[in-house]
């Protein structure tokens, strides 16, 4: 037991950052600001409930049904990020070589990598699953469909549901362990499977515009699309059975539709049974994937010799020479290029999409704006989270990265050369997308290339901010260590701030092309100025990030 | 002596500036409403010289009396070379701006009183000419303080000013409602500080208080102008709403450095401020010129910005929690006080709207709830005096500024934590570039030539080098000096955690130094880094690898990096992939390889563009007997060539048979520098010449420490 938990409380400090507890003014704003995130997405999760039921989507009753629907998009989320996250931690973990050395029972070493993974989705669940629960059953509660008692039960269950993906994970992992080292061998088959995946969404994207009437009319069609919505719900809640069991034990038993949920003695007894299965499922893991996992590790540290083919000493510029080495271990990276893929063949897709679905309505002078503020927030988003991943790039070539302030080279030119292929491919992207947005809605060739250039330029900036706080706040010794960092702070960051910037830039969006249209009958102006702010978006950003780089990069170890 | 700078330089110059409000006060209240330009009876030109010389005498009159208590150089000069020529054409111009600013030619206090200022002011003005006249002034030191000048005028614009001279503004421009033109004014409340922000904080304490002091009193002064002292007898309109007081409080606070005083300004008046910039209480027909409009936003915008950047300069510090709940009491003593006045005078039958608390002003604009919440009253009968309150409204309205200020407390703090990082990150850029000049200043012609041709002798030195990490108070490294010379094997020996790698990382740029100098052939790598390690081949004490890329690709990024030509890396790259034995695997990826092929590919690296410093931090851990024994033999070839080999290690029987010289560094200190064939002399082996240094170093430490 001392061993567990000595193995748990030291893979938990590796696991999650703990930096901010040097003070206790950085304890309390940090604390501060978790409390502040939880109860946002609380208080947004209530409000949207609410008007949902204010605009008569469905009655408050009804809202266990959308907790099903939220409550299964939420597990199947978890389920997939927890079968990858342990495949790696299980099998592929860095640390590992290190643990299986220490004089501790092989059961201890796997059930500590499993709690460790529990509180860490624990963790997790505090910024979806959890708040989203907790807004639902405050609106029940407020319009007295349930007891005031759920506030209190509700966290029991909720620690047990956390746990079915973890427990699922765990054994999920070990065939997708499989397939991952068999793609991981013969690459070529990476590239098909991603290739026909990528396809599938396609034809799948295609067949989904086909779909969409040539004329939405959604006040009167109001009626119809509301019994679509309830029926949708309903068939949720017959097909999904077991998910209708999991928030019958947090919310409480419901005799007929109209009637309130109460916590029962029903409840209970279902909730201990959600405790048996969880056990089970701890044994079946227990069973299948322990013996699994000595083995399967050990095998992972062998190295794989393949047929060489001598090659030629090539000489390329200096400058050159980190252009090509980035374009070689960027297509050697399958993650890095998969990201490429799916950010830059997604975004023009969905805003296809998005317009088909658009095109079909018939709209007014406001209507029109809101569709120019969607299409940019929807270019925006994926585009400025997919950053995130540029917020690794330093930190991922471990302690080779600080092996380039020994060159004989400016240390910027280097830096510059690892967002070399974000900056290049994202050009026909976001010309693509703006492209096939601007046609869809009637824009002239004019305000294409000046609304290309400033969502361009919006990217290049939070890219470059992006990859100064990788610089800023390295994580090459994580990286190194263990191979990957699942909580690292600076994508994180990265990744508040895209939303940030992208909600915040479809708002100045919305109010120049509104004022514009108003004003001058054309939305030039409009485009004008969003150029100017992202254009000075990118010029702050670049200057930072230049003299960050001369006054601190020699600094940092 | 004492008595003429008494005079001169103390009671004159306040006499000066008193006389200077004292005429604020004499203008005509209805000025707005019967002088332009096309109503003037003088030209247009002496309209406008005279409208100008009376702003700009504002100005001056401000800079001579700031003069004795600011030696600054453009105040010096501004007051030797514009101030005289202000006064004399507001004495030249003295009837029309009396008839222009007061609508009377007869001698009147107006008139009385500029005429005392333009004197007083010429007196002082001639006392510091004479001071200041041996002072030398370029063409340079002219155009810097005209400049400076013309950017001081702003603060004192007179808010009649824009529609005296230009009449009207377009009509359809309304400053209210987030239009373009209102958040053009809520643009420049943020721009204006920025900028005086960047402008000023690189000054010196005095400069920036200057500026501050300056231009609050400034605008002060020109609040002033127009007002209705009259109604000052009646308490129901004297200006005491919450950003009307800020103008009072920052320039008293500033002048006399009133801490407690600033917090409350700094807390609640810029909140206020900022509300209030974002709902004009203003008329929505006013216009852009209307003085009012002007008077307004000026306030405002001081009121904004002014307590954030008297912090953000470090003319007051930043307020401490305590400070904060001090300002928070000070704010209910003012708002009970404003709640008092409003009911009180209203009951009394006068229109009053303090803190806007007895007005539906805010509630309008925040909806019908608002509304609902301000119509619930309770009425109170005193002396025959209707009382009337609105408990729900003004509680709540109280409760949500407070909390509010909370709020703002964490935005200031966010706020200050990202202007510390610039200042930080400003003053580390200054910091390198001046010492990168006093480098170069240093550096004789002779030298400079020298490095030029790059025919520098092989040779690394460390002078005097110390290292500090971060914020540490202790040295990693202390005071290490040291030269290794081409040709020669140097060994590194030491515990670990002694310094070795601090000083190899620091020879080789990976990190800064915090003291001293180190040269590699005559290159400084602190500020000539890029030629210093043109010289360097760098072996780190655990492989640091491309794991994607093949052994041969990272071998030919390296040597691209390096300049090295195609024949030269082929015929070191065929010679050292045979040494090492590496046939097999050179073209497979580094992924692949075993810790010792890793160990290997790095050593090759360092090896390909043949270093005339070669630098190996532990190069033989994990390597098999027949590598050890060829980099062994590599180190000698490259030294018998010339080169140097610097290697640090703990294989003592290695560094023995291996080296010319060792040096041995416990502790951050470096303990001795030494031939072998010195410590073969003294009779000892090297591990037993090691080990007794190490421990006579204890044995002296314990016997000082007891």
């Amino acid at each position: 037991m001392k061993h567990l938990k000595t193995l748990v409380m030291m893979q938990l400090r590796n696991k999650i950052d703990f930096s901010w507890a040097n003070t206790k003014m950085n304890i309390f704003r940090t604390f501060l600001f978790c409390f502040l995130k939880f109860a946002i997405i609380t208080a947004i999760t209530y409000v949207i409930l609410y008007l949902c039921q204010y605009i008569g989507i469905f009655y408050y009753s009804e809202s266990p049904r959308i907790m099903i629907l939220v409550v299964t998009f939420s597990l199947f989320l978890s389920l997939i990020t927890c079968t990858k996250d342990l495949m790696l931690n299980l099998y592929f973990a860095e640390d590992n070589k290190v643990l299986i050395t220490f004089p501790v029972n092989s059961n201890v070493l796997f059930l500590s990598k499993l709690i460790v993974f529990y509180l860490y989705e624990i963790k997790r669940s505090l910024s979806f699953l959890i708040p989203i629960t907790l807004g639902s059953v405050i609106l029940l509660v407020s319009k007295g469909c349930a007891s005031p008692f759920a506030f209190l039960w509700m966290w029991l269950p909720l620690l047990m549901i956390i746990a079915i993906p973890v427990l699922l994970g765990a054994i999920l992992s070990i065939p997708v362990m499989y397939v991952y080292k068999f793609l991981k061998r013969y690459s070529i088959l990476q590239v098909i499977l991603f290739g026909v995946i990528l396809s599938f969404v396609i034809i799948v994207i295609i067949q989904l515009i086909n779909l969409i009437p040539e004329k939405i009319d959604l006040i009167n069609q109001w009626p119809t699309i509301k019994k679509w919505l309830y029926q949708f719900l309903v068939n949720i809640e017959q097909k999904l059975p077991p998910m209708r069991f999991l928030i019958r034990i947090i919310v409480g038993e419901q005799a007929s539709i109209d009637s309130d949920c109460v916590i029962n003695i029903m409840t209970v007894l279902k909730f201990g049974l959600l405790i048996v299965v969880n056990s089970s499922l701890l044994v079946f893991v227990y069973l299948l994937a322990r013996p699994l996992f000595f083995s399967i590790m050990a095998k992972n540290f062998e190295t794989n010799k393949s047929r060489q083919v001598t090659h030629k000493n090539v000489r390329h510029s200096k400058y050159f020479a980190f252009v090509n080495k980035e374009l070689k271990i960027n297509l050697r990276t399958i993650s890095i290029s998969i990201n490429y893929l799916m950010v830059y063949i997604v975004v023009p897709i969905l805003i296809l999409l998005l317009n088909a679905l658009y095109g079909a309505m018939d709209l007014k002078y406001l209507g029109e704006i809101l569709i120019f503020t969607f299409n940019i927030l929807i270019i925006c988003l994926p585009l400025l989270a997919s950053n995130a991943l540029v917020a690794t790039y330093y930190s991922r070539e471990g302690k080779a990265g600080y092996l380039k302030k020994v060159k004989p080279i400016y240390a910027l030119y280097p830096l510059f050369t690892k967002l070399f292929f974000n900056l290049v491919l994202s050009i026909p992207t976001v010309f693509v997308t703006v492209v096939i947005f601007g046609k869809s809605v009637g824009f002239n060739a004019l305000y294409i290339v000046i609304l290309g250039f400033a969502i361009l330029f919006l990217h290049y900036g939070h890219m470059i901010y992006s990859a100064l706080l990788d610089v800023m706040n390295p994580q090459n010794e994580q990286y190194d260590s263990t191979g990957v960092v699942s909580d690292n702070p600076n994508e994180n960051k990265s990744t508040i701030l895209a939303f940030i910037l992208s909600f915040v830039y479809a708002i100045i969006a919305f109010i120049l092309f509104n004022e514009s249209g108003i004003q001058y009958g054309n939305y030039l102006s409009a485009c004008c100025r969003l150029l100017l702010i992202s254009l000075l978006y990118c010029v702050s950003c670049t200057i930072l990030f230049i003299k960050k780089i001369k006054a601190y990069y020699y600094e940092g170890q | 002596m004492k008595v003429r700078k008494l005079i001169f330089e103390r009671i004159l110059p306040i006499l000066l500036v008193l006389v200077l409000i004292a005429r604020v006060f004499s203008y005509n209240n209805d000025i707005y409403n019967y002088i332009g330009l096309e109503t003037s009876p003088y030209s247009t030109i002496v309209t406008i010289i005279t409208l100008l010389a009376i702003w700009f005498q504002l100005s001056s009159t401000l800079i001579v009396g700031c003069r004795p208590f600011f030696d600054i150089k453009s105040v010096r000069l501004i007051t030797r070379f514009i101030v005289p020529i202000v006064y004399v054409i507001n004495l030249l111009y003295l009837n029309a701006s009396t008839v222009l600013l007061t609508g009377v030619l007869d001698f009147n206090p107006f008139k009385t009183l500029l005429l005392i200022e333009c004197i007083i002011g010429l007196i002082v003005w001639c006392y510091y000419f004479i001071i200041d006249l041996k002072e030398k002034v370029n063409v340079k030191s002219i155009f810097v303080m005209l400049g400076i000048w013309l950017l001081l005028l702003i603060p004192t614009m007179p808010t009649y000013f824009l529609q005296f001279t230009f009449g009207l503004a377009n009509p359809l421009i309304k400053v209210i409602d987030i239009s373009l033109a209102h958040r053009i004014f809520l643009y420049i409340g943020i721009i204006v500080p920025v900028v005086m922000y960047f402008l000023l904080r690189d000054k010196d304490e005095l400069i920036r208080r200057f500026v501050l002091i300056y231009v609050s009193c400034g605008v002060l002064i020109g609040f002033m102008i127009g007002y209705d002292f009259a109604s000052l007898k009646e308490p129901w309109s004297w200006p005491i709403h919450l950003c009307n007081t800020a103008l009072f409080i920052i320039p008293i606070c500033l002048i006399f450095r009133l801490k407690k005083l600033f917090y409350f300004t700094y807390f609640i008046n810029v909140l206020g401020a900022l509300l209030a910039m974002l709902m004009p209480n203003y008329d929505s027909a006013t216009n852009l010129f209307d003085p009012g409009l002007v008077r307004f936003w000026y306030n405002h915008w001081v009121a904004f910005f002014m307590p954030l950047l008297i912090v953000a300069l470090k003319v007051f510090n930043r307020p401490k929690l305590k400070e904060f709940y001090y300002s928070m009491c000070g704010f209910l003593v003012y708002f009970l006080f404003a709640l008092v006045c409003n009911v009180l005078f209203t009951a009394m039958g006068h229109d009053v709207d303090y803190f806007f608390i007895n007005s539906d002003f805010i509630a309008d604009k925040l909806g019908k709830w608002a509304e609902h919440l301000f119509e619930f009253s309770v009425s109170v009968n005193v002396s025959g005096y209707q009382l009337v309150f609105r408990p729900i409204y003004q509680i709540l309205f109280f409760i949500v500024y407070i909390l509010l200020g909370f709020a703002e407390w964490f935005v200031y703090t966010e706020f200050f934590r990202i202007a510390d990082k610039h200042y930080d990150l400003h003053v580390r850029l200054k910091i390198n570039k001046q010492l990168k000049l006093e480098y170069l200043e240093k550096l004789s012609s002779e030298q400079k030539e020298e490095m030029m041709n790059n025919n520098n002798e092989i040779k690394l030195e460390l002078k005097h080098f110390s290292k500090k990490y971060g914020t540490n108070k202790h040295y990693s490294v202390k005071d290490a000096s040291f030269e290794v010379f081409g040709g020669e094997i140097f060994g590194f020996l030491g515990p670990n955690g002694a310094g070795k790698s601090t000083i190899i990382k620091s020879i080789v740029g990976i990190q800064p130094l915090s003291e001293g100098a180190i040269e590699v052939c005559g290159y400084d790598v602190s500020n000539e880094p890029t030629k210093a390690k043109y010289n360097i081949g760098y072996v780190p004490d655990h492989y640091a690898l491309y794991e994607k890329l093949t052994g041969r690709e990272y071998i030919n990024y390296i040597a691209d990096i390096f300049d090295v030509t195609e024949e030269e890396r082929n015929e070191r790259l065929n010679k050292y992939i045979k040494i090492f034995q590496l046939e097999h695997a050179i073209d497979s990826k580094i992924a692949t390889y075993s810790h010792g092929m890793k160990q290997k590919i790095t050593i090759m690296a360092a090896l390909v563009h043949n270093p005339k410093v070669w630098i190996l931090d532990e190069p033989l851990t994990g390597l098999d007997p027949n590598s050890i024994f060829q980099v062994k033999e590599c180190m000698r070839i490259h030294a018998a060539e010339g080169n140097i080999v610097f290697f640090s290690s703990h294989l003592i029987d290695i560094v023995e048979k291996l080296c010319q010289r060792i040096a041995i560094i416990r502790k951050g200190e470096i303990l001795c520098v030494k031939t072998l064939e010195e410590i073969e002399s003294s009779g000892l082996s090297l591990e037993e010449f090691y080990m007794q240094t190490i421990e006579s170093i204890d044995a002296v430490k314990e016997e000082v420490v007891s």
